[in-house]
C-alpha cells in the first residue's frame, strides 16, 4: 500500500493552511515587542567584579530562618530560573517560604580570561555566602546548585563544610564518564590547551554549536516549523521567544576556568577520584558531612541520572536523599508539571533540617 | 488535476495569499524603508513585491495545475540565500541578536524546506496516480527517488553536497551555520576563501600538491624567518582544509543513512497500513530519520577524532593568524595580543593579592582583642603579683624568725600559711571583683 494517504490537493492544501499561518505570524512577531525575563522582585545586595548577588523580594509573611543560595552555571544566563510567573523555580521556593539569593556571574570580558576555578569557588561563591552570613547572623547558610553550578557547590561544600547548613545539588555532573554522556565523550579529544591558549575565553556561541550539535535537526529545523502552529497565541509565542532568548544567551566562558573545568572534570573525571585540587587544597567529598539532597531528570540528555546520582556513594553525609523528576535537562525547571513537583520537594527537604 | 473547479479556487486562494503577503509585509517594512532610502539597494528592493507578484501569477498555470512554488521567502532576490535580503531589510529596525530575529531565521529555513518537501511530495502524488497506488509500482518510484536523492551526496558534487542530510529538502545546517558564521570561531578571511575555494570546486589535489610544493621551498634573505612562519602557517591551513574534507566524508555517509531509514520506513508504513496522512508527519519522519542517524554518527569514535582534528587545525591556523596580527600591530606600535594577555594574567593576580591582604586585614579588625587583654591583666595579677607577695611574705617570716630571742620554727607553716592567704585576700579584691560584687 501507498504509504502517504494524500491527495495532491490536500498537500497543496496544507502547504496553503500553513503560509496562512505563517503570514499571521509574521505579524505576530512583529507586534510581539521586547521580551522580558526575570519576573520575581528582587534586589542587588552585593557585587564583586562582575558577579551581582540578588535578593529576592520574600512573597510569604513567615520565612524559612536560614536563606537559602542559588548557584548557577556559568553557562547561559540564571533567569532560567525565573524564567516566567507560572515557570519559576524561584518563585516557587519564595512561595514555600524560603529566603532565596542568587549569584549572577555577569558575562565575562577579556579581562576575565585568567579567571580560575579557585577565584570563583573560594573567592566569588566564599565572599557571596560570608555576604549572606554577615547580613543574617548566622554562621552557615543553605546552598542549591544547578547544572554546573551544582559542581561547583559541591566543591565549595567539601571545601568549607562549615559554612553549608545543607547542600541541594539539582541536575549536577558529579562523574563526568558515564557511558551515555555525548559531551564527555567529545570532550575527551579536545585539546583544550589548543583551544583555550587560541581563543583565550571560550565564545558562548561555540559552546551553543555544540549543544545544538546534539539534536541539529529537531533544534534548528522542526523547532521553528512547529513554532508556526503556536504564532496565532500571542502568550504562547512570548513564552517560546522567551525561551528562544534564554539558549542563545550564552557568555563567554573565562579561559582558565574553562581548561581546569574541562581536563579535571571531563577528561580526568578527577571529582569522582578525589584528584580536583582548587586553590591548592584537595576537593575531598567525604568532606561533605552536611545533610544532601540531589535532584535529578530522568530524561536529561545532557546530564545523564547516572552521572548525578553516583554522589551518594562518594559524600560523608549519613543524611542523602534523592529526588527524581521525571523530564529533561531544562523540563526541570520550566515545564509547568516541574512547577508543582520540584520546589516543594526542595523547600520541605529544607524546612525538615532546619 | 483531477477537478478543475478545485484547482481554480485554489489558485486563486494560493495567488491571493501571496498578494496579501506582499501587501502586509511592505507595510511592516514601510516605515524602514521610507527612512533608510539612502542604504544601497533599498530602491529597488521596494520594487520586487510587485515583480515578483506578476512573476507568481504567471505561474500559477491552472491548466497544467503547476504550482508557483517560490514563496517570498525562499528565494533571495538577488541571488543570496533564502530571504537574506529581506532579513537584511527587516534588519535595519530588527536589533541585532534579538530573540525575534533568530526566530525569523529559523522559522524562515524551516518553512523553506518544508516548501521544497511539499513540492515534492506534490508533484510525486501527481506522477503516482490512483491506479498505481495498490500496486508495486509505487515502491520502484520510492526506490528511484531515494536513489535520486543519495545521488546528491555521491556524485561528482557529492562532497560539497552539504555536510547534513537536511539538505536534500531543506537546510536547517545553512541556519545554523548562518547563525554562527560571525562567530570568532568561524570569522577568519583565510578560511572563508577556503571555503569559498571548496565551494566552487576550485579547490582540487592539483592545487593542494601545488601549495605543498610551494610550502617546502626554503627561505632566503632579510625575511627569510617571517617567509618560513608564513609557509608553516599555510601548512596549518592546508592540514586543516583535509581535516574539514575528511569531516564532511564522514558526514555524507550520514545522509546517506538517513535516505535508507526513511525508505525503509515508509516500506514499513506501506506494509503495516498505517499510511501517512499529512506533509507535516512526513516531515517529522524525515527529521526522526536524520536524527537517529547523526545520533548514531557523533557517538561514534570516528566523529570524536575526525571532529577534533577539524576544531585542533582551525584553532592552529588561527595562532598563527593572530601571531602574524601581532607582528603588525607592533610594528604599528599598538598593543599586541600577547601584550594584552599578559596585562589581564597580572592584573588577575593583583587583583588576588589585594583580597588576599584586604581579608587579613579584615580578620585583625574584627578579631576581639579586648577579652584576650582582660584575660592576660587578670593572670598577671592573679599569678605574678600574688607570687611576688607570697615571696615577700615569706622573707618577712624569715627576717623575723632571724631576730635574735625569736623562736618561732614550729609555727613557721602556720604563719607562712597565713601570709599567703592574705595576700590572696588582697589580690582577689581588686577594684573590679569589689564593683562586682557591689552589684
Amino acid at each position: 500500500m501507498f504509504p502517504i494517504n494524500m491527495t495532491p490537493q490536500q498537500a497543496a492544501e496544507e502547504l496553503l493552511r500553513f503560509n496562512q499561518k505563517l503570514l499571521s505570524g509574521m505579524t505576530a512577531l512583529s507586534k510581539t515587542g521586547p521580551i522580558s525575563t526575570g519576573v520575581s522582585s528582587r534586589e542587588a545586595v552585593y557585587t564583586d567584579d562582575k558577579v551581582t548577588l540578588y535578593r529576592y523580594q520574600p512573597r510569604v509573611e513567615k520565612r524559612h530562618r536560614v536563606p537559602v543560595l542559588v548557584i548557577y552555571a556559568l553557562v547561559n544566563r540564571p533567569y532560567m530560573a525565573d524564567l516566567q510567573e507560572d515557570r519559576s523555580l524561584i518563585r516557587g521556593l519564595l512561595d514555600e517560604g524560603m529566603d532565596v539569593y542568587l549569584i549572577d556571574w555577569g558575562y565575562p570580558d577579556g579581562s576575565d580570561r585568567y579567571l580560575t576555578m579557585d577565584d570563583y569557588i573560594n573567592g566569588y561563591i566564599y565572599r557571596c555566602v560570608q555576604h549572606i552570613c554577615e547580613a543574617h547572623d548566622l554562621y552557615r547558610i543553605n546552598v542549591l546548585g544547578i547544572c554546573q553550578g551544582g559542581t561547583f557547590s559541591i566543591c565549595f561544600s567539601a571545601l568549607h563544610p562549615d559554612k553549608v547548613r545543607n547542600l541541594v545539588t539539582t541536575v549536577t555532573p558529579v562523574d563526568f564518564q558515564t557511558p551515555d554522556n555525548l559531551l564527555s565523550r567529545w570532550a575527551q579529544t579536545l585539546d583544550v590547551d589548543l583551544l583555550v591558549d587560541t581563543l583565550g575565553n571560550i565564545p558562548g556561541d561555540l559552546l551553543n554549536f555544540t549543544f545544538l550539535s546534539m539534536n541539529p535537526y529537531r533544534l534548528t529545523g522542526q523547532k521553528y516549523l512547529d513554532m508556526v502552529d503556536l504564532l496565532d497565541s500571542q502568550e504562547k509565542l512570548r513564552n517560546f521567544l522567551r525561551m528562544e532568548k534564554w539558549i542563545f544567551d550564552s557568555p563567554d566562558q573565562a579561559g582558565e576556568t574553562f581548561r581546569q573545568f574541562i581536563k579535571d572534570f571531563y577528561q580526568c573525571n578527577g571529582l569522582v577520584k578525589g584528584e580536583v585540587v582548587i586553590g591548592g587544597q584537595r576537593v575531598d567529598l567525604k568532606n561533605i558531612t552536611m545533610p544532601v539532597f540531589n535532584v535529578y531528570a530522568s530524561l536529561d540528555h545532557l546530564v545523564p541520572p547516572a552521572a548525578s546520582k553516583v554522589l551518594k556513594d562518594l559524600v560523608g553525609s549519613t543524611d542523602y536523599s534523592e529526588f527524581a523528576f521525571k523530564g529533561g535537562h531544562i523540563g526541570i525547571y520550566v515545564s509547568g508539571r516541574a512547577q508543582q513537583e520540584v520546589p516543594p520537594a526542595i523547600a520541605n527537604w529544607l524546612k525538615a533540617r532546619g | 488535476m483531477a477537478n478543475d473547479a478545485f484547482s481554480v479556487d485554489w489558485m486563486q486562494g494560493w495567488t491571493d495569499l501571496q498578494r496579501k503577503i506582499w501587501n502586509d509585509w511592505t507595510a511592516i517594512a514601510g516605515d524602514s524603508l521610507q527612512a533608510n532610502r539612502t542604504v544601497p539597494g533599498m530602491e529597488a528592493m521596494a520594487q520586487w513585491p510587485m515583480q515578483w507578484l506578476k512573476q507568481a501569477t504567471e505561474g500559477a498555470n491552472v491548466n497544467t495545475g503547476a504550482m508557483p512554488w517560490m514563496m517570498p521567502w525562499m528565494q533571495g532576490q538577488t541571488g543570496g540565500a533564502p530571504m537574506a535580503d529581506w532579513m537584511r531589510m527587516f534588519g535595519v529596525y530588527t536589533p541585532e541578536a534579538s530573540p525575534e530575529k533568530t526566530v525569523i531565521n529559523g522559522m524562515m529555513s524551516a518553512a523553506s524546506g518544508f516548501m521544497r518537501m511539499g513540492k515534492e511530495i506534490f508533484e510525486t502524488l501527481q506522477r503516482v496516480g490512483e491506479t498505481q497506488r495498490d500496486g508495486n509500482e509505487w515502491t520502484k518510484q520510492l526506490d528511484r527517488a531515494i536513489q535520486q536523492a543519495k545521488a546528491l551526496f555521491t556524485g561528482a558534487e557529492g562532497g560539497m553536497a552539504g555536510m547534513h542530510p537536511m539538505s536534500a529538502w531543506s537546510q536547517p545546517m545553512q541556519m545554523w551555520m548562518e547563525m554562527f558564521k560571525d562567530s570568532p570561531m568561524l570569522s577568519s578571511s583565510l578560511l572563508q576563501n577556503m571555503a569559498e575555494a571548496s565551494k566552487s570546486g576550485t579547490w582540487n589535489q592539483d592545487m593542494t600538491q601545488w601549495l605543498q610544493q610551494l610550502l617546502s621551498t626554503p627561505g632566503l634573505g632579510l625575511t627569510r624567518e617571517k617567509q618560513e612562519r608564513m609557509q608553516a602557517a599555510m601548512a596549518e591551513a592546508l592540514a586543516y582544509q583535509k581535516a574539514v574534507q575528511e569531516f564532511q566524508s564522514l558526514a555524507n555517509q550520514v545522509n546517506l543513512k538517513a535516505l535508507d531509514l526513511l525508505h525503509k520506513r515508509l516500506l514499513e508504513r506501506g506494509a503495516t497500513d498505517k499510511p501517512i496522512e499529512s506533509l507535516r508527519e512526513l516531515y517529522v519522519l524525515w527529521v526522526d530519520c536524520c536524527e537517529e542517524s547523526n545520533a548514531e554518527f557523533v557517538r561514534s569514535s570516528e566523529f570524536q577524532e575526525a571532529n577534533s582534528r577539524m576544531v585542533n587545525g582551525m584553532m592552529r591556523v588561527q595562532q598563527y593568524q593572530q601571531n602574524m596580527a601581532d607582528e603588525t600591530m607592533a610594528a604599528l606600535g599598538m598593543p599586541t595580543r600577547r601584550e594584552m594577555n599578559t596585562s589581564h594574567r597580572q592584573v588577575q593576580d593583583l587583583k588576588r593579592r589585594v583580597r588576599s591582604l584586604e581579608d587579613q586585614l579584615k580578620r585583625l579588625q574584627t578579631q576581639d582583642t579586648s577579652a584576650e587583654l582582660r584575660s592576660l591583666r587578670d593572670d598577671l595579677e592573679r599569678m605574678d603579683v600574688r607570687n611576688l607577695r607570697q615571696e615577700l611574705a615569706e622573707m618577712k617570716t624569715v627576717l623575723e624568725d632571724a631576730r635574735p630571742g625569736v623562736t618561732s620554727a614550729p609555727d613557721k607553716g602556720g604563719a607562712a600559711t597565713k601570709a599567703r592567704a592574705a595576700s590572696r585576700d588582697k589580690a582577689v579584691s581588686t577594684p573590679e571583683t569589689v564593683a562586682k560584687k557591689g552589684e
